[in-house]
């Protein structure tokens, strides 16, 4: 007697199957990108273009916290 | 309403467009857009489409970081000055590692809603159908943008695993 397995699906089965996973990789790849960015942050903190901007941060932020109220 | 003023902000000078900001915490905040023209790799969007990245980079003396309402307004603002060029398009991703994305992108589109003052279109991603795994992205881009439809239905077409 003929049996049917999982991978006999139809042409519309096997379609609806490749969106789900090309959805999953999409998602997947987007929070890798994420969390790699977040790394890249964490770990270039003491560049000297991050230093120099935090350098002028500070001189704005002292400036504007001496401003009469 | 001093709650509602964004903080100082300042441009790194660096091939990667970002921004740092400090809260009355001390806390600093990078705030980086990082290129993704991958996502659309149309020659049209070329250099139009960027991952909006945020996170601390110093927090002093802090273990926990205190609730802070002055860092919304300064994340739009940042959002605005980056907006200048208005083809661009952002990617908005929620991490979940802590399992409180859904609270944070409610938060996040509240606010962002609030504080946007109707210059950006904020357009939630469909969910990925079956997965075990909770996903929260969104597309931002400027209300005026002309391509607007034709950006939303092609990222809607990747989040849905479409050709």
């Amino acid at each position: 007697m003929a049996m049917t397995t999982v991978d006999q699906l139809t042409p519309e089965q096997q379609e609806e199957q490749l969106r789900k996973e090309r959805s999953l990789v999409f998602f997947r790849g987007l929070m890798n990108s994420k969390h790699e960015g977040q790394k890249e942050i964490r770990t270039s903190f003491n560049t000297p273009e991050v230093q120099q901007a935090l350098a002028r941060l500070r001189e704005k932020n002292a400036a504007s916290n001496s401003l009469p109220d | 309403m001093q709650h509602l003023i964004p903080y100082q902000i300042e441009l790194i000078n660096e091939p990667i467009v970002s921004y740092v900001f400090q809260t009355d915490h001390k806390v600093l905040y990078r705030v980086r857009f990082k290129p993704s023209d991958y996502l659309l790799p149309e020659a049209f969007w070329n250099n139009s489409v960027f991952e909006i990245v945020i996170d601390i980079i110093n927090t002093p003396t802090l273990t926990v970081i205190p609730a802070d309402k002055r860092i919304t307004p300064t994340i739009i603002a940042i959002i605005t000055r980056f907006f200048a060029i208005h083809k661009r398009v952002v990617l908005y991703i929620c991490d979940d590692s802590d399992s409180r994305a859904e609270a944070r992108k409610r938060k996040f589109d509240g606010w962002f809603t609030r504080f946007s003052d109707g210059q950006f279109v904020l357009h939630d991603l469909p969910q990925p159908a079956y997965s075990l795994e909770p996903y929260f992205a969104s597309v931002i881009l400027r209300a005026d943008n002309p391509h607007r439809d034709s950006i939303i239905r092609a990222f809607d077409r990747l989040a849905l695993g479409e050709k």
